[in-house]
């Protein structure tokens, strides 16, 4: 590949090459010639085209008042917006990585907190108490409560989980770290307990 | 923000020289059209500051303003839109000077080269086309669009930068 080739891939490809070498392709007296040719050429074609025709945006509004003339640009509005979208975006991520981040409370568990439990039928024994059913339940409403029970705290890595829905049975008598297999064996959950806290991740499918 | 009529005229008259050439140097029209506001903004705030050659004085406004833009910028990303990446390829604003030297450039393209080469580098300097997307286009090798344009930047060199 000659000079020439090599500067019109590297114009092609920017990403195969590094600031270094493309400044020192250009550090080329012939090269740089070249490049300043491709350049005057792009020029030429724009002002054909008429890409010089001045946007609409760019012109210059003139309202005038009672006794004075008011000159507003509004040029900067895409500045404005940039900005402003910029900060929306920000502020977003920064409430999102608190979220991820910060290990959710489990609740207190109080008999009154769990309206959503089942007991098993055949009421009265030990048993029916110690069986709870999550019928089509939200994961992240599951594991509040199972966490408590257990005094964990609960994080979820991958907050998409939160909204999984679940029909699942939970035994208070087995441990934690039963319950916590009997979850796994979902499709794409993968939970661990460390640190006193209850992780909660996605599995990329593959199969142990 | 107020203005008398006067630095209003004098926009006004000179507001598509200059975005023209900010376009020429920034190949964005966004960009473009944010120098040139800076640059009236700048005006209305030190009028004094035109003194006598409004034109030359607005137009090398807008091409200081652009050098530090581009400064900025990657040199790789320059490379990739084909933008100046020094102060030598912006000359002062000689517009007319400037101006000739495209035209003739345009005229040589079309009236020097091989139909083919003619149309490879319309599709990628015009249109801005990738090499992949006019060997498509054409229905020829990305090896030749290679060859058209090496024979097209070459002859140009020879005839408008020796």
């Amino acid at each position: 590949m000659d000079k020439l080739e090599l500067l019109l891939n590297m114009i092609e490809h920017p990403e195969n090459y590094t600031e270094q070498e493309v400044h020192e392709l250009l550090s080329d007296d012939d090269v740089r010639k070249h490049y300043e040719v491709m350049v005057l050429l792009r020029e030429a074609f724009a002002k054909e085209t008429g890409e010089s025709i001045l946007p609409e945006s760019s012109k210059i509004q003139m309202a005038e008042t009672r006794n004075t003339r008011m000159i507003v640009l509004n040029t900067s509005l895409r500045k404005i917006a940039a900005m402003f979208i910029a900060a929306v975006l920000i502020s977003g991520l920064a409430y999102a990585a608190y979220r991820v981040l910060s290990p959710i409370k489990a609740p207190q568990l109080t008999e009154a907190t769990t309206p959503s439990l089942t007991g098993k039928a055949g009421g009265g024994s030990s048993m029916s108490d110690s069986v709870v059913c999550f019928p089509d339940t939200r994961l992240d409403s599951i594991l509040t409560i199972v966490c408590s029970y257990y005094g964990r705290e609960l994080c979820f890595v991958d907050t998409t989980l939160r909204e999984m829905r679940l029909f699942t049975s939970w035994n208070r008598n087995e441990s934690l770290a039963e319950y916590i297999g009997t979850l796994n064996v979902f499709d794409g959950l993968h939970l661990t307990d460390e640190r006193d806290t209850v992780f909660v991740d996605s599995v990329d499918g593959e199969e142990e | 923000m107020e203005v008398t009529s006067d630095i209003y005229r004098v926009y006004e008259q000179h507001r598509e020289p200059m975005m023209r050439l900010a376009l020429r140097l920034l190949g964005d029209s966004e960009e473009a059209n944010d120098v040139v506001s800076d640059v009236f903004a700048h005006i209305v705030e030190t009028p004094a500051a035109i003194r006598d050659n409004a034109a030359s004085y607005m137009l090398s406004s807008v091409r200081n303003r652009c050098l530090n833009l581009l400064r900025h910028k990657r040199l790789s990303e320059r490379v990739h839109k084909l933008l100046p990446i020094g102060e030598d390829m912006v000359e002062e604003p000689q517009i007319d000077e400037t101006e000739d030297v495209l035209d003739a450039m345009l005229q040589f393209v079309d009236t020097e080269l091989t139909p083919q080469t003619r149309e490879v580098v319309r599709l990628r300097f015009q249109e801005q086309m990738s090499y992949r997307e006019i060997s498509t286009r054409l229905g020829i090798s990305e090896v030749a669009v290679y060859k058209h344009l090496v024979q097209a930047i070459s002859r140009l060199k020879e005839r408008f930068n020796p």
